[in-house]
């Protein structure tokens, strides 16, 4: 149910207060008020946009970062679902798995980058490494847990209705579990990013997190706030896509709580 | 049609802050082949137990339950229950929610489908099939609830409190269509309430459960 929103006075306040702000950057900049290697005006932040798009930076680096994201993203996805409907199915190898599990997600991600890179080399593979420690296990368990926290009531309906094992795993608890699974999901696509971006940072031949650091060497202030504010944009599409396919997925039987 | 028969039965709970909970005290019970029986009594005096452990979901601690002389071990084919909010799957279309009970069955696809027609009619659910419970009103629900557990055609039926989330109006319908129901399928029926006048109004006998013991 999508309702059109009313564009309210609220609305225009903080459009007002954005205009503003950005006014006053770029005032405050102009005038020397705030030197250029703190803060960089809108318009330099524009311009900068539009040069490292011209000059075909931009492209090449951005593209390297989605498809680092996006295929630890989606090993990630698809190991962590495995394994969550592995041990929904066999709780005895999660009762195996689990502690071994908990001790690498209890790791430092960012502390072991120096070993994945000393694995794996600087480029894309240890991005896709780490983007995969990342994610897996919030993808993973949130899973399980939804599994296992199936209303009682509807596991009664099972057993009064004789399915077997299999069919209470595949026709129960699995549908049960989906709106954690997308929890995790969203969860992870937040995450994901900031690895990402992080791990260019330290260490790498390109992506936006290069760029970034790039950019903190030459205090290219304008080329920093570009990045920060493309890689924020990015995260929340990101989110927002999952968010999308969720509610293809479920919005016809999930009851939400503007609905009732 | 069976006949329903509980011996001395004792249940007794292990609550969280590790008292025991005498839930059921040496409860005899006899239901006669198709016989409508509805035990009423206050809040937390053991009937949802009582109802559970003839549908065979729990075990009793001490006595037995026998299904003509059968006795109940787990649960079967031939008891079906009737859960108190329907508990339909809210992921499943109202039609495939019916036939959920065929479907672990593994009832032939052609038969199912005549199944669910004759009780997607009899239900009047005709023009929800496709819908969610999410989108259905409580008596209709509940109407699924039931349909799900008739399409099994089930010997004996346990029903708790199957009609108290509905309103005052549409309950009094739901009770009128349990009662053509019944004459038009003779079953042995459990029926659980708190509610005196529904018991008397719909059995052939009421039991009375006292207060915890
Ligand atoms: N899983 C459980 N663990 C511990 N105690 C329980 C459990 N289930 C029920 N009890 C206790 O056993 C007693 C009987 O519960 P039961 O659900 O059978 O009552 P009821 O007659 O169905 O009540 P209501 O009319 O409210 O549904 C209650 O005192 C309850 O607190
Ligand atoms: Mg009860």
């Amino acid at each position: 149910m999508v309702k059109k929103r009313k564009i309210t006075w609220i609305n225009i306040l903080q459009i007002v207060t954005i205009v503003l702000l950005l006014a006053y950057m770029q005032y405050a900049v102009d005038s020397g008020k705030i030197s250029k290697i703190f803060i960089a005006s809108p318009k330099m932040i524009w311009d900068d946009a539009v040069k490292s798009i011209k000059t075909g930076v931009l492209l090449p680096n951005l593209i390297l970062t989605l498809q680092e994201v996006f295929v630890g993203y989606f090993l990630a996805a698809a190991v962590g679902i495995s394994i969550a409907l592995l041990w929904t199915l066999f709780p005895k190898l999660e009762e195996y798995m689990d502690v071994f599990c908990q001790a690498i997600m209890a790791v430092p991600k960012t502390a072991i980058l120096p070993l994945l890179i000393l694995w794996f080399g600087i480029g894309f593979q240890s991005k896709v490494v780490l983007i995969f420690l990342f994610t897996v296990f919030q993808i993973l368990y949130n899973t399980v847990t939804g599994a296992k926290q199936t209303d009682i009531k509807y596991l009664k309906v099972a057993k009064v209705f004789q399915a077997n094992r299999l069919q209470i795993v595949f026709h129960i608890m699995i549908p049960a579990a989906i709106p954690s699974l997308f929890n995790g999901l969203k969860l992870a696509a937040a995450t994901a990013l900031t690895g990402v971006v992080f791990s260019e940072m330290q260490s790498a031949k390109g992506g936006l997190g290069y760029l970034l650091s790039e950019a903190q060497n030459l205090l290219n202030s304008a080329r920093m706030f570009f990045i920060i504010i493309l890689v924020t944009v990015i995260s929340v599409l990101f989110v927002q896509i999952i968010h999308l396919i969720e509610y293809l997925v479920c919005h016809k039987w999930q009851q939400k709580i503007h609905d009732v | 049609m069976p006949a329903i028969k509980a011996n001395k039965i004792e249940k007794y709970y292990q609550s969280a802050d590790g008292e025991m909970v005498h839930a059921l005290k040496d409860v005899t019970l006899e239901i006669k082949d198709g016989e409508f029986v509805a035990i009423v009594g206050p809040s937390g005096c053991g009937k949802s137990t009582f109802l559970e452990i003839v549908a065979g979901l729990l075990s009793a601690d001490q006595g037995e339950v026998f299904l003509d002389d059968k006795k109940i071990t787990g649960t079967s084919r031939e008891i079906g229950v009737v859960f108190q909010d329907a508990s339909l799957f809210p992921w499943r279309t109202i039609k495939r929610n019916i036939a959920f009970g065929m479907e672990t069955a593994k009832v032939p696809k052609e038969e199912q489908e005549e199944r669910l027609a004759h009780y997607i009619e009899m239900m009047n659910l005709k023009g929800f099939e496709h819908k969610f419970p999410s989108q259905l009103s409580g008596g209709m629900r509940q109407r699924a609830g039931i349909a799900r557990t008739l399409v099994m055609n089930p010997q004996a039926i346990l029903m708790d409190e199957p009609f108290s989330a509905v309103d005052h109006l549409t309950r009094c319908t739901l009770q009128d269509e349990l009662i053509k129901l019944r004459e038009a399928e003779k079953k042995t029926i459990l029926f659980v309430t708190h509610d005196i006048n529904e018991a008397v109004y719909l059995a052939d006998r009421v039991i009375l459960f006292s207060p915890r013991p």
